[in-house]
């Protein structure tokens, strides 16, 4: 590593989306009873959403420290992906839902390997889900459901999965704004 | 997994602590050159601090999307840490220094494996560092460095590393005040 190299990058002028913060982090681990129960009983998570194995192999838990959804998201390991080494993703959260479709056709551009872009299920942020030159997966998403003092979490009726940001966008989950600021945006990327 | 008994499992009353955010992510990469060009050229982050090999083996870049001083760290893969599937540790805030000594208690009353207690090098945050049931490696911190406007990072020679919280305590960095709310607390 040559430390002057490093020292010389720099964010580039006109990006089209900002990065606010790190918005949750998804686990493999080897008993996700186990570990659900490290994360609340323990460090004080509480659980928003648990997703049953018939739904997804293995079955998934996700857990908020805040009002967002999940911070923490525990998936089951597998031979590919072992506990303990295993990050199964990062999601960094950006302020708008027009930034989320700016960065799907700034990713193209700079030919970067996009996984998935749309909605999925727990939580029904709006993404664009990509690999980092490890193959590190990260996802750039708006509009993770915020969770109140009451403690209520959306039903999974509502969920509204969906395959691209467009079809998203054109059906939006109760509660979502998913009107852009720009309306071209969608018909130019 | 049995569902029912995952849905029933709850915040205890009473925690000595609260986590806040999660507060930065750290990886292990093959090519540190190369992924801070990727999270820096291509996603925008700003580099806050850059160990090279006399401070590291292999270096390591500290990030940052917003004003704490890193969101995401890079650290040079190793043969038992290979790069891709591999998480470094995963990093909690919590509001107050108290929380942080309460949390190392809490800690010990659960048996967890504690790594580490007190303060690193870059960012100056204060915290415990410890592992879950699957060994990812945990740290629950206070006091990270903000990073305004000026884009200007801590400079190297204020980091005072310390080796347990009594003595990050006791010396603390310019601007970070470590008096604690329950000053008993270090004394038990």
């Amino acid at each position: 590593m040559n430390p002057d190299t490093i020292a010389s990058m720099g964010r580039p002028a006109g990006l089209p989306f900002r990065i606010g913060k790190i918005g949750h982090v998804a686990l493999y681990v080897r008993d996700l009873e186990r570990s659900a129960r490290f994360y609340t009983e323990v460090l004080g998570f509480q659980v928003s959403d648990v997703i049953p194995s018939g739904r997804l192999p293995g079955g998934a838990v996700f857990l908020r420290c805040n009002t967002d959804h999940h911070g923490i998201a525990l998936f089951p390991a597998t031979d590919e992906n072992p506990a303990g080494a295993g990050l199964h993703h990062i999601a960094l959260e950006v302020g708008t839902l027009d930034e989320v479709v700016r960065v799907r056709e700034h990713l193209r551009r700079h030919d970067v390997k996009i996984d998935l872009d749309g909605r999925r299920g727990a939580g029904v942020q709006l993404v664009v889900e990509f690999r980092d030159p490890d193959g590190h997966r990260l996802e750039i998403y708006w509009g993770i459901d915020q969770i109140g003092s009451e403690g209520k979490v959306r039903p999974p009726a509502q969920w509204k999965p969906a395959a691209s940001l467009e079809a998203a966008i054109a059906d939006p989950v109760v509660g979502q704004d998913t009107t852009l600021l720009d309306p071209s945006l969608l018909r130019t990327s | 997994m049995n569902i029912d008994a995952v849905r029933q499992i709850t915040r205890p009353n009473g925690l000595p602590f609260r986590i806040g955010k999660i507060g930065h992510v750290a990886l292990y990469v093959a090519d540190i050159e190369q992924s801070t060009r990727f999270y820096v050229e291509v996603l925008g982050f700003s580099i806050s601090d850059i160990y090279g090999d006399d401070m590291m083996p292999g270096g390591a870049v500290f990030l940052r999307c917003n004003p704490d001083h890193h969101g995401v760290a890079l650290f040079k893969a190793t043969e038992a840490n290979p790069a891709g599937a591999g998480l470094h540790h995963l990093a909690f805030e919590v509001a107050t220094l108290d929380e942080v000594v309460r949390v190392r208690e809490h800690l010990r009353r659960h048996n967890a494996q504690i790594d580490f207690d007190g303060r690193r090098r870059a960012g100056v945050q204060i915290a415990v560092e410890f592992r879950d049931p699957d060994g990812h490696r945990l740290e629950i911190y206070w006091g990270i460095d903000l990073i305004g406007s000026d884009n200007a990072a801590r400079p190297a020679d204020q980091w005072k590393g310390a080796r347990s919280l009594e003595d990050a305590i006791a010396n603390p960095v310019i601007g970070q005040d470590t008096t604690l709310l329950d000053p008993s607390l270090i004394k038990r």
